[in-house]
């Protein structure tokens, strides 16, 4: 494990094995090794899952899946990236399976090929001329994204946490939702027109509190 | 400007252009003064979210509850007797179900299908003896069955296939 990785994990404490070690460990087969791999990244997966199907026993449920198809696919894990990193993309995966099969994700996509199909975003959703973003603190600008967030389709929220928190590439998001590089250009648009359009009023009602 | 300009720009925002297809991007851009606009709007707009940290929504429970439920999935894919000692013995009863009740089950209603065409021609000629049967014609879901033998009465049975049930019939003509 390198040495930022063990900075940016906040549960690795000095004495500990690093998490490749542990890797090395779990992919001979010691459970032990595992176990500790997920009490200590359990609360990112958990939080990962939860920022994409937005419902406490449902994150719980995803969160579980993702550690056991690791455990079950550990021995493809090659080291490229951080384990972390590799283990959010297994959630992001398992989440998407989930919503894949989901009525959810049906009523999502019917949402999206109407709109698609119809060429009619631009009339549903408002025209943002101004920097809906603009005038906020930091963390105040945070809890407003993430109410927003609630309130979007998880197909628009599943790529917006992963290009905007993942920082995966459109390629990679085509991958993970088993989609065209096309479609994941049209979603995130969409998704962020949405997003931008949910936060108008929002801004509003702040600015107003704010006044009053 | 159009659709597929808007996605070009959100490609070129995201840093998802090569270098030729940036540099004719921004060429058409120069000719069109609202696509520059909304270029720096989206870039502004991309920016300001990429600054902003991820609201953390921690685990409603700890982090070893979770780790628990893990492995105690883990071992019951590679040992499902095992699951069933840790619960108490609940998973062992449904283990035994599905190991032996089920299939036992399966087994029957299989057996009773496959008899059961057995067990209708039986009760056909069982009513009716054969030597009598003049005439057996398959009609609108039951079988008409005449027999004569015993002048003068006549005797016609039914029996419908969809309900199961015969009915005989003596004449006294």
């Amino acid at each position: 494990m390198s040495e930022a990785s063990e900075h940016t994990n906040p549960k690795f404490h000095a004495g500990e094995d690093p998490d490749d070690v542990l890797v090395s460990k779990a992919q001979s087969g010691n459970k032990d090794a595992f176990e500790t791999l997920v009490q200590r990244h359990s609360s990112r997966v958990y939080a990962r899952a939860y920022s994409i199907v937005r419902d406490e026993d449902l994150a719980l449920d995803m969160a579980q899946t993702a550690w056991v198809k690791a455990w079950q696919r550990i021995g493809q894990f090659g080291g490229q990236s951080r384990f972390s990193t590799w283990m959010t993309r297994v959630t992001i995966n398992v989440c998407l399976d989930f919503l894949r099969k989901s009525k959810r994700w049906r009523f999502d996509q019917s949402i999206e090929a109407m709109l698609e199909t119809e060429k009619g975003p631009d009339l549903r959703l408002p025209v943002v001329e101004y920097d809906p973003l603009e005038g906020l603190e930091r963390q105040e600008l945070s809890q407003l994204v993430d109410q927003a967030m609630q309130a979007l389709s998880a197909d628009h929220r599943s790529v917006l946490v992963m290009h905007t928190y993942e920082q995966l590439s459109y390629a990679e998001m085509a991958e993970s939702m088993n989609c065209s590089i096309g479609t994941i250009m049209s979603r995130l648009f969409y998704a962020r027109k949405h997003l931008a359009s949910i936060l108008e009023p929002m801004m509003q009602k702040r600015n107003q509190t704010h006044e009053s | 400007m159009n659709h597929e300009m808007m996605l070009k720009i959100q490609a070129l925002v995201d840093g998802e252009l090569s270098r030729p297809e940036e540099e004719a991007l921004r060429r058409e851009m120069d000719k069109l003064p609202e696509c520059g606009a909304y270029h720096r709007r989206l870039l502004k707009e991309v920016e300001r979210m990429s600054e902003i940290s991820e609201l953390e929504h921690g685990m409603p429970f700890q982090a070893s509850f979770l780790a628990q439920r893990v492995m105690q999935r883990i071992h019951s894919l590679e040992d499902p007797a095992s699951v069933g000692r840790q619960d108490g013995g609940f998973m062992t009863r449904l283990h035994f179900l599905w190991r032996t009740v089920l299939p036992v089950s399966l087994g029957c209603l299989i057996a009773l299908w496959w008899f059961q065409p057995v067990n209708d021609s039986k009760l056909v000629t069982d009513t009716i003896s054969s030597e009598s049967i003049k005439s057996r014609t398959p009609a609108m879901g039951y079988y008409e069955t005449k027999d004569d033998s015993m002048p003068p009465r006549g005797v016609i049975s039914f029996r419908s296939e969809s309900e199961r049930v015969s009915v005989m019939w003596i004449s006294n003509d």
